[in-house]
């Protein structure tokens, strides 16, 4: 090999390493015995991880997330898919205007939108409520499932759906038989990205979270700027994050993720 | 004819302000073989899609079987639609996508299962039903859109350019068996196609479109022998007629062509084109025959094809296999009755018409 | 082929949720900047004042911090723009079967939101953590490298959680490049630069550009990192904007803060538009 490629092959491998870094030592810091982590660690044990599946504040917070996470992420999905066809299969002249529209949450800062939303939702007396989380969440998450699911469907032959009818399916019939089988990974990947990015929103929710519907990430977020690193905090934070490395390796080795952003 | 299985009437359809479709009427017997033919663009697929019921036309009438079906919704049309690219469902094995029509008519499974296999046989895949699309060659996919069109048993069965995404040798096999299946099953068929060699030889009736219009509806030998119109010469044949627009007579006179007195009338009319078709032409001598220059001959295997230019225009000469021509100046024989056509519209200008303007 | 009301059916509530909850709190902070709020008061006033723009622009707290987020942002986005173009290439033409693997890794940070990296970060270059020891047990360093609470730190952890921005638009326009062209270039004699200088960067310029404007975006308003990594000691427009809103709750202020970031961002998106129009091959 010539001495260009290697270098290139380190500096390629570096920017992977620093990538992966922070959710490595975040993993590994979680196996730190002592209460502050500090490197090399003077000891290593499980105890964090077990103190915090016992911790209820921990647990109450978690399990909000993940409400919160399922319910926005079927109306991201329901929506999503419900647009990415009418927009893939309808023919409407304002087509380019619509997709303008529904992907703007993409590219426009959530923060401004979170210091307005936050205004609102006080007049409105929703602030801190579930439905409140829930409805900004679907809304940050819905662009995700437009883009993701569109790419699906332009890649899913529309004449699939008038053979069927052709054949003699109704018009929802052919779309369930047909179009919505191959369109499954890409409602999946909608899907698992709504999920992760509801649940681990703070920029948004840390505005609007109440102390009713506390979510993991804005718990988690105060605890940071008040007390600094905490060693449940890191557990938690160790398991969620190998969880989410599995799933995605999985998800891009057998659904091509990367893609369908 | 006697009243049509199906009748078109009338049906136009534009896009956005463009129209595809001009008011197009065609009539197609019952059991019949018929082939929609046409240069790419010129509305037929358009068509094909409002018989099958995809698409509504903005005015006009189906009528299948004397019954009024224009605002009867595709799924209930019975009608069979084999796509360009097939669209098959490639979640599904062959025999789910050929039951899939069945399946929606709530057919038992003993029942469905024996009209799959039927169709798979009459299309010859007996034995492949357990295998998805994406193992299948092109022409075996081909086969199996077949089957699935006509495992429903439809009142018309429609074809979109069956043969275009097959290669050459498998076009013409396709392409004689497609015709036997029809004869077999005796399904009233539209093909459509834009390759006019197709459509003569597999068709009983071919109906030649152009812009959204039927230019004319014919069996095949009437439209090879008797085109409607100068476009209709020009699109049919292999290679189709050579449009010579006639020189003046001064032209003519100057080159030392002394045209027959038919020609000669129609030179007199002027804004006469001539449709000449190859194997219409053969080399001759003397002053009435046409001088040209010959610029190129090309084998064709069978015979060959000798590639000139008269008065500034290409036209083509087919030559026997061992011809041999003398060159570069030549002269052609034109046939009795040529085609004669108005260069302005297109229409055909009959003979005996130049006969009598010649008179006063 | 669906009806034209079916389909303007399946798209409405899709439309309404992004323009109702979305779009609208936009034009409402327009109006909400122009209000006050009377010191020691939670009541508004409001009476439209430009006030709050005025107290943006004259007071050198404001200024320094806008100062510092831009410049935070153009090194942000200049440093993820070199490290990417390398990795991007090596993704599309060498990493072969681990393709898929590396653009997971990739995703990472984009996967993992905004926080649990940070705190990895934490961890990673804290006077305790990973780096630090490492470099004292290696005997290279005495004492700890000071990065957390420095802008240094900050800058580190935005690269890591906007390079993916970067990466991913040019993954895309370099696998749009014909693989011949490299060959091309060089059967016609160009040298390795020639090749990347005439032909690989301005083909990627497009992804380069979109890569670029994203991750300029991102770190502009980017608050949860700079927070945590500069450990409250480094104000930033959008950290300003998070305690105006969220603890001192002076919202008008806050939305004043919000407004000249969204200006900020219009303006980039303006600029890069032009750009966009200028490189060869805008048509497509
Ligand atoms: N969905 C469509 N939207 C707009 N124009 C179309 C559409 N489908 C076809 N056309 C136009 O209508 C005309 C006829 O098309 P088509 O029926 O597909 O022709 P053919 O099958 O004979 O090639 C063409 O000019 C084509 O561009
Ligand atoms: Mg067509």
């Amino acid at each position: 090999m010539k001495l260009s490629a290697v270098l290139w092959a380190l500096l390629t491998g570096a920017v992977l390493l620093f990538l992966l870094a922070p959710v490595a030592v975040l993993i590994f810091s979680a196996f730190d015995d002592g209460k502050f982590f500090r490197f090399p660690p003077r000891g290593l044990s499980l105890r964090w991880f077990g103190a915090a599946l016992e911790s209820p504040e921990y647990r109450s917070a978690l399990i909000n997330s993940t409400i919160i996470a399922c319910v926005s992420t079927a109306i991201s999905v329901t929506a999503g898919l419900m647009a990415a066809t009418g927009l893939s299969r309808g023919g409407l002249k304002s087509r380019a205007l619509v997709e303008l529209l529904l992907l703007a949450p993409l590219t426009l800062p959530l923060v401004v939108w979170a210091i307005a939303l936050l205004q609102i939702y006080a007049r409105l007396g929703i602030s801190g409520t579930f439905g409140g989380l829930v409805l900004a969440h679907a809304v940050i998450t819905l662009p995700l499932s437009v883009r993701i699911l569109l790419a699906t469907l332009a890649g899913i032959d529309p004449q699939m759906e008038e053979a069927a009818r052709s054949l003699g399916a109704r018009p929802l019939r052919a779309f369930l038989r047909t179009t919505f089988p191959l369109a499954l990974p890409g409602v999946l990947t909608a899907a698992v990205f709504s999920f992760l990015v509801s649940f681990n929103d703070v920029v948004v929710t840390t505005f609007i979270a109440g102390a009713r519907w506390m979510t993991f990430p804005v718990r988690m977020y105060s605890q940071l700027r008040g007390q600094g690193v905490d060693p449940i905090t890191l557990a938690i934070g160790a398991m969620i994050v190998a969880l989410i490395l599995a799933a995605v390796i999985a998800g891009e080795l057998k659904f091509k993720w990367s893609r369908r952003l | 004819m006697m009243s049509p299985h199906v009748l078109i009437d009338g049906i136009a359809k534009s896009y956005g302000g463009a129209p595809a479709l001009r008011g197009a009427t065609i009539e197609i017997g019952e059991g019949e073989f018929a082939a929609l033919l046409g240069p790419s663009g010129c509305g037929k697929s358009t068509l094909l899609r409002i018989l099958s019921g995809l698409l509504e036309p903005d005015r006009g009438r189906i009528l299948l079987g004397g019954e009024d079906i224009t605002r009867l919704p595709a799924w209930d049309r019975d009608i069979g639609l084999v796509f360009q690219n097939y669209a098959l469902f490639p979640h599904m094995t062959v025999a789910q996508n050929v039951g899939f029509g069945l399946e929606m008519r709530r057919l038992s499974r003993g029942e469905t299962r024996t009209r799959v296999v039927d169709a798979l046989a009459a299309v010859g895949l007996a034995g492949l039903d357990r295998r998805r699309p994406s193992e299948l060659s092109g022409g075996q996919q081909q086969r199996v859109a077949i089957a699935r069109a006509i495992a429903i048993r439809p009142r018309l069965l429609l074809l979109d350019e069956p043969l275009s995404n097959l290669d050459a040798v498998l076009r013409s096999s396709v392409r004689s068996e497609l015709r036997e299946l029809h004869d077999r099953t005796g399904i009233t068929t539209v093909m459509v196609t834009h390759d006019q060699s197709e459509a003569l030889s597999i068709a009983d009736r071919v109906i030649l479109m152009k812009d959204g219009s039927v230019v004319q509806a014919g069996t095949p030998k009437e439209i090879y022998g008797r085109p409607a119109t100068a476009f209709a010469a020009s699109f049919v044949g292999n290679p189709p007629a050579a449009l010579f627009p006639l020189p003046s007579a001064a032209a003519a006179g100057a080159a030392g062509w002394q045209p027959p007195p038919l020609l000669r009338d129609a030179i007199r009319r002027g804004g006469v084109t001539m449709a000449l078709r190859p194997e219409d032409l053969v080399l001759g001598a003397g002053p009435a025959c046409l001088p040209a220059k010959l610029r190129r001959i090309e084998f064709q295997g069978a015979d060959q094809l000798a590639l000139a230019e008269a008065f500034g225009q290409p036209l083509a000469v087919r030559l026997g296999r061992g011809e041999t021509v003398a060159g570069p100046q030549i002269r052609i024989a034109l046939p009795e009755r040529p085609l004669l056509y108005d260069t302005a519209t297109g229409d055909p200008v009959a003979i005996e018409q130049l006969a009598e303007e010649e008179q006063p | 082929m669906l009806a034209a009301k079916s389909a303007r059916g399946l798209v409405a509530p899709a439309v309404i949720l992004t323009a109702g909850v979305f779009l609208a709190p936009f034009l409402l902070l327009l109006a909400m900047s122009l209000w006050s709020q009377p010191p020691g008061s939670l009541m508004l006033d409001v009476t439209p004042t430009g006030e709050n723009y005025r107290r943006i622009t004259t007071d050198a707290y404001y200024m320094g911090g806008l100062a510092r987020t831009i410049w935070l942002s153009l090194a942000t986005t200049a440093i993820c723009a070199v490290l990417s173009l390398p990795l991007a290439w090596w993704i599309v033409r060498r990493a072969g079967r681990f393709r898929g693997l590396i653009l997971a890794v990739v995703l990472i940070p984009m996967v993992c939101g905004a926080l649990l990296p940070t705190l990895g970060i934490v961890n990673l270059i804290g006077p305790l953590g990973v780096l630090n020891g490492t470099l004292k047990s290696l005997g290279l360093i005495e004492r700890s490298w000071k990065l957390l609470g420095t802008q240094a730190g900050i800058l580190i952890g935005l690269v890591h959680a906007f390079l993916p921005l970067m990466v991913l638009p040019l993954v895309a326009s370099m696998d749009r490049l014909p693989r011949d062209a490299e060959g091309a270039a060089m059967s016609l004699g160009a040298r390795r630069r020639a090749v990347w200088t005439r032909i690989i960067l301005p083909l990627c310029a497009p992804g380069l550009l979109a890569g670029s404007a994203l991750v300029f975006c991102a770190t502009l308003t980017a608050f949860v990192t700079p927070l945590i990594l500069g450990q409250g000691k480094i104000p930033t427009f959008a950290t300003m904007a998070y305690q105006q809103a969220s603890l001192v709750l002076d919202w008008p202020f806050a939305s004043a803060l919000a407004v000249v970031m969204l200006a900020i961002l219009a303006a980039i998106g303006a600029l890069g538009w032009a750009v966009r129009q200028a490189l060869p091959g805008a048509a497509r």
